[in-house]
């Protein structure tokens, strides 16, 4: 170990770094310690002469390490390393030793003490180099072949969009039939007579799509594995699946090899064997039900977008508004299926065309005693569409709306929320409603509207209420076997909800729709094209490739305790079955040492993070 | 509409006059320059509040004056006259002369108030472009001693001052708060110079 | 068809959507009208919901930007012209002089250190000067400077000098750049790329107080607007995190918030509602709350459109940590001595409100970003300090927030008179 050559290069950053440490003391002082073969500073490392200089002294001197003395490795530790890479030595002989962040710019006050700080953070840092491993990052091969759970809007569009890329997208629905919540709806707002349409085609679409396999009835009972590299276990209720007309045995013919044209162009070559179904093995007698030809199959996938969507708040938990006991008041989906071409807008009690129609706005959403705390978002725009939509159809009929807030915020909704208030006078109340109940074949609802102060009663015909929107039923335990997190409502946890809102924190698993939280259709559409785009970006790849400063685990030393798989919150450490001694998956592995820190029998130790260099560089501090 | 009215007024109007406000004519016809050279006893040392009021100015759309929230004709005329402008933020705000009948504290307080900033922004006297607004503002002052009253002038008066017109032209005599020991201030010297 | 995409913009959308085209494996393009990628983000101080630091969560992205081999990087660039068709498109690219070397300079600060003069900066909204060699912020990419030719000596005394057979004044940052990086000669360069696909992400501007004169924007230091009161809340930022107001530099007792100001007004502004101002307003609030434990922060709010995810929470949250919101329209905002007086209605009691407040903050209308540089002077004022000496000595220098912007009435241009001639005059004869 001691006869490292480690080169140190110290730079001055212009005044930011020479202005407070006195560089030549720090090159005279760390030149002749041991293993340092060669010391020198420049005003700018990272310029190109910088860098050439490093690489000349790298090839006159013999170098196997370099420490670069400079701005913090966030900044430019990629920089060095790939110039020494350029000379042939192994990147991660190469580190960075902050001496601009954390001393120069912090202990302006004191130069003396930062020339002597600096020395010693260079001196760790040689340390530390002479025990780098040379390393090579870690490559993991990628399945090019995408999960899509969900056949709503969100699924669709995802799966259409990875399809029409080249690559074999396997489409799981839990109903019957795709299309999801939006087949409910007559329409949208914006473009009303053009949605239902554009449904159908994009059903069609992904119905007679060569690169999309559909199983509907069929639900995702396990995953496991890594990005790029899982393996779904999907459960089909196969007469479901043979009431649509298709062939049972359908998901066992593999389909004819592909050749992305977006591939091959780029001289990527056909992939191997794109859509391999994995023995498909009938899992019979399971649970007692759905024993009528149950069955499950096994795929490899590559990536996951899940697009489970919402489901709609049981009526009968909103009883102060008469929910479940008077017939004429309804959720908006009901009266969505009214308002379908081919339907007339009747009130179910008895059958009469309603004049007066009272929208409850926020029936259950924003209250956390009653209902749910979150806002459903799209209610402030399909009520008024609904009220338009009334107003057209039903000559000298009045819509009146109680509302908390007008959350028309989007392009050319609060546009259309005036429209309906101008041309369409549609009554806004604001303020809550107090209490509905039923008079002779009349429902009166008595609210409050809070800008006059005053109480207001209104007979109605029908009241609409708009009920919130619910995670989709099971989203918690299909979170549970993807391994990803749900919010106290069920809704998708995004990695974050700035910067990565389709992702999870399980990497390869995306997410898009109202699954993670309430949202209309062009967000959901939007979204599903951003988590298809990254499941894209990630089958680009030939092998994703992961920094090697991964655990390792000394076999001799471990004695399969455990400890390391509870601490690990990555889920990459497990018990070998067979060895009996704890194993790493390097894939998941983020190198953060919890493991170390946990282990009994110092078994475990992080590449080129290990205790020896560690101790070795706060013998050197202190 | 207009039947009606020409029907009350027995003198046909088919609405072709087109109707401008003096200012808007020194503006434009004249130009401030044009009124500048006329000038022959600048308003030296004179610290004049524009006022505005509502009326001057709004419907914007139908007047175009000038810009309703942030005028200025009022601003360049003083300045034509050689005065110096002082801003207050109650410039364009309502004096309450419509009420000064039905509810007279109203506008008594409304004057206060924008008299009171007026001063405060270091105002030697406030002009008006406006008649009602220039009585309202001067009228609650009458007699008040403390704090010393506030001179409220039409433009038109100012303009005779500073033209050199004769005293007797100025039409000072109407009103409340007596300016006269302000504008002794104004020197009278525009021989001097030339 | 060419593998090839440009992104035009270099805010957070194009800076996610050039990492995400190069990584999926192709060749990008982003072009940035402005020194350095980062758009407004770069200017915000927190984020909503989780109130992450927006420099901290965005760095990583704008560094991997900066290093990566599939994106070519052209900042203070603009697109000049578009030919051809989807597959092949032909687009030429004009960068702006930058009077610097980029490939020679290694962003050490120095110029920017000694650089004597001083100019409004954009980045900051006004509340804080740049110098005329300048980086948007310490964190830039790329982390090389420009010279504004609107602000520097060298080059706006060139002309005059050089006729006069002298060299220009100062020349300080040629003077000492370390690596003789400063080129005062720089022309714009035009640049052909070819790409198969464009991506739009110009993101938006928000509309100038000026045009809201009720609410003395543009005419009252302390009335400015929300990507301003981000920069006095960003640790970045001219004051270091600490709220001050710019007339005086106090710290705010007491601010009022006033929301679609110019949004969802036919009238005044846009007619649409610009959805990130009943957010980022309520965060605002609260920022402000955990900087000022003893200021009062009030919102004037029409409806409070918190539609996403763990928006309502946010908000909940805010109104319980003590923000006063009051659901109506502000109708007059002045500067009243110390105080910005603000007049509205409270529509939920019926009742008039005035509240006399340190500092206004208006969450302006969201305005598509603008083409060209706004010129900081398209919408000065053009009153001179002598007209209206009353107003503009009360702040001191340091604070002066927009210089002569703060002063009314303005000279609009097109108006008949020419002001300075005949304001000149109207001096000469007062001093006689």
């Amino acid at each position: 170990m001691n006869k490292s050559r480690i080169g140190v290069f110290v730079c001055h950053c212009g005044l930011n770094i020479a202005a407070t440490v006195d560089v030549a003391r720090v090159v005279e002082a760390v030149r002749d310690d041991p293993g340092v073969a060669y010391a020198a500073e420049y005003k700018y490392m990272c310029s190109d002469p910088g860098q050439n200089m490093i690489k000349d002294a790298v090839r006159e001197h013999n170098l196997d390490g370099v420490v670069v003395a400079a701005c913090s490795p966030a900044m430019h530790q990629v920089t060095f390393r790939k110039t020494v890479a350029g000379v042939g030595m192994n990147p991660y002989r190469m580190e960075s030793a902050n001496i601009r962040e954390q001393v120069s710019w912090v202990h302006q006050d004191d130069p003396e003490r930062a020339t002597l700080k600096a020395i010693e953070t260079v001196r760790t840092i040689v340390e530390k180099v002479r025990r780098n491993e040379p390393l090579e990052p870690i490559a993991i091969p990628v399945n090019r072949r995408a999960l899509v759970i969900g056949g709503g809007v969100a699924g669709l569009t995802a799966a259409l969009d990875i399809a029409d890329a080249g690559y074999p997208v396997i489409l799981v629905e839990r109903a019957d039939a795709l299309g999801g919540k939006m087949r409910q709806l007559s329409g949208t707002y914006l473009n009303f007579d053009a949605a239902p349409d554009m449904l159908a085609k994009r059903v069609a679409r992904v119905q007679q799509h060569p690169h999309i396999q559909v199983l509907t009835s069929a639900e995702v009972m396990a995953l496991e594995g890594y990005v790029g590299n899982f393996t779904v276990r999907v459960s089909c209720r196969g007469t479901a699946r043979r009431a649509q007309g298709e062939p049972a045995d359908r998901s066992d013919t593999p389909l004819p090899p592909l050749t992305p044209k977006s591939l091959s162009h780029r001289g990527r070559g056909d992939l191997k064997s794109p859509l391999r179904v994995r023995s498909p093995s009938p899992l019979s007698g399971r649970g007692g039900q759905g024993d009528e030809g149950e069955e499950s199959f096994t795929f490899d996938v590559g990536a996951v977008v899940v697009a489970t969507g919402w489901d709609s708040y049981p009526m009968a938990a909103l009883a102060e508004y008469g929910a479940g006991e008077i017939p004429d008041v309804i959720d908006y989906l009901a009266f969505e299926r009214m308002l379908a071409p081919g339907e007339a807008i009747r009130r179910p009690s008895d059958g009469r065309t309603p004049r007066e129609v009272v929208f409850v706005q926020c029936a259950g959403s924003r209250d956390p005693a009653n209902g749910v705390p979150y806002c459903s978002k799209v209610c402030c725009m399909v009520v008024p569409k609904q009220a338009m939509l009334l107003a057209e159809r039903v000559p000298g009929a009045q819509a009146y709306v109680f509302y908390t807030d007008i959350r028309s915020a989007g392009k050319n909704y609060d546009e259309y929320v005036q429209r309906a208030m101008s041309e369409r006078h549609v009554l806004y109340l604001r303020g809550k409603v107090s209490r509905l109940f039923r008079e002779g074949d009349r429902v009166m609802v008595w609210g409050e509207d809070t800008l006059s102060g005053q109480a207001v009663e209104i007979a109605a015909d029908l009241v609409v209420l708009a009920t919130p929107l619910l995670a989709a039923e099971g989203a918690r335990e299909l979170a549970q076997r993807l391994r990803i997190s749900t919010d106290a409502h069920g809704f998708y946890n995004e990695a974050h909800p700035k910067l990565r809102p389709v992702e999870t924190l399980t990497a390869g698993v995306f997410v898009a729709g109202a699954g993670q939280g309430p949202k209309d259709i062009p967000e959901t559409v939007a979204e599903a094209s951003g988590a298809a785009a990254k499941a894209l970006q990630l089958f680009a790849q030939d092998h994703i490739t992961q920094e090697p400063t991964v655990a390792v685990v000394d076999a001799d030393l471990c004695a399969a305790c455990g400890a390391c798989v509870e601490a690990c919150p990555y889920g990459a450490r497990s018990i070998h079955p067979v060895w009996h001694v704890a194993t790493v998956q390097a894939a998941l592995c983020q190198g953060c040492g919890a493991c170390v820190a946990a282990c009994p029998n110092k078994a475990c130790s992080v590449r080129n993070w290990t205790p020896e260099q560690i101790l070795g560089m706060a013998d050197l501090y202190v | 509409m207009l039947e009606r009215i020409n029907w009350f007024t027995e003198n046909p109007y088919h609405g072709q006059v087109r109707v401008v406000h003096l200012l808007e004519m020194l503006r434009d016809q004249l130009t401030w320059e044009g009124l500048h050279a006329q000038v022959k006893r600048p308003l030296a040392g004179l610290k004049v509040a524009p006022y505005y009021g509502c009326l001057l100015l709004r419907p914007a759309q139908e007047i175009q004056l000038d810009d309703p929230e942030r005028p200025t004709i009022l601003h360049d005329c003083m300045l034509a006259l050689g005065a110096e402008v002082v801003d207050f933020p109650y410039a364009v705000e309502c004096c309450g002369s419509y009420l000064a009948v039905e509810k007279a504290e109203v506008p008594d307080r409304l004057a206060q108030t924008i008299i009171s900033s007026a001063r405060a922004n270091g105002a030697d006297c406030l002009v008006t472009a406006c008649p009602l607004c220039q009585f309202n503002l001067d009228y609650p002052q009458r007699g008040t001693t403390s704090p010393a009253p506030m001179p409220v002038l039409y433009f038109t008066q100012l303009m005779a001052v500073a033209l050199d017109l004769p005293p007797a032209d100025w039409g000072l005599e109407g009103l409340y708060v007596d300016p006269a020991p302000l504008l002794e201030r104004i020197p009278a010297c525009e021989e001097a110079g030339a | 068809m060419i593998p090839r995409v440009m992104v035009i913009g270099g805010g957070i959308a194009g800076i996610q959507a050039a990492l995400d085209v190069a990584n999926s494996g192709y060749e990008v393009v982003l072009v940035e009208r402005l020194p350095s990628i980062g758009g407004h983000m770069a200017q915000l101080s927190e984020t909503f919901p989780t109130l992450d630091c927006s420099q901290c969560i965005m760095t990583p992205r704008t560094v991997e930007v900066g290093h990566h081999e599939q994106i070519k990087l052209m900042t203070y660039s603009e697109v000049e012209s578009v030919a051809g068709e989807v597959g092949h498109f032909r687009v030429r690219v004009r960068r702006a002089p930058t009077y610097v070397d980029w490939d020679a300079c290694t962003g050490c600060g120095t110029c920017q250190q000694k650089c004597p003069y001083k100019a409004e900066s954009d980045f900051e909204r006004g509340i804080g000067p740049r110098k005329a060699i300048y980086t948007l912020n310490p964190q830039a990419v790329p982390n090389k400077p420009v010279i504004d030719p609107d602000a520097c000596k060298w080059l706006l005394t060139r002309a005059e000098r050089e006729a006069e057979g002298k060299k220009p004044q100062c020349g300080a940052c040629q003077k000492l750049c370390p690596t003789e990086a400063i080129r005062f000669d720089d022309a714009p360069a035009y640049f052909e790329e070819e790409v198969g696909a464009i991506i739009l992400a110009t993101g938006y501007d928000l509309m100038s107080p000026a045009r809201l004169p009720e609410y003395g924007g543009g005419m009252v230091a302390d009335v400015i607007d929300g990507l301003a009161f981000e920069r006095l809340l960003a640790s970045s930022g001219p004051t270091a995190g600490a709220v001050r107001r710019p007339s005086d530099g106090a710290t705010p007792k007491e601010i009022v918030f006033v929301q679609c100001a110019g949004s969802r007004d036919p009238e005044h502004g846009a007619p649409y509602c610009s959805k990130i101002c009943c957010m980022y307003t309520a965060k605002q609030a609260m920022l402000y709350k955990h900087r000022v434990h003893d200021g009062q922060a009030h919102i004037f709010y029409i409806d409070v459109r918190a539609g996403g995810k763990r928006y309502e929470e946010f908000i909940t949250r805010g109104i319980e940590e003590g923000t006063d919101y009051l659901r109506g329209k502000v109708s007059k905002i002045y500067r009243d001595g110390e105080k910005v007086i603000v007049r509205g209605a409270d529509t939920l009691n019926g009742k008039p409100v005035t509240l006399a407040a340190d500092l206004v903050v208006l969450a302006m209308a969201v305005l598509p970003a603008p083409t060209r540089r706004r010129s900081p002077r398209a919408w000065a004022s053009r009153w001179t300090p002598t007209a209206s000496s009353s107003r503009s000595t009360t702040s001191c220098s340091r604070w002066r927030a927009r210089g002569p912007a703060c002063t009314w009435p303005a000279w609009r241009p097109g108006r008949r008179t020419s002001p300075k001639r005949w304001r000149r005059r109207a001096a000469r004869r007062a001093r006689c």
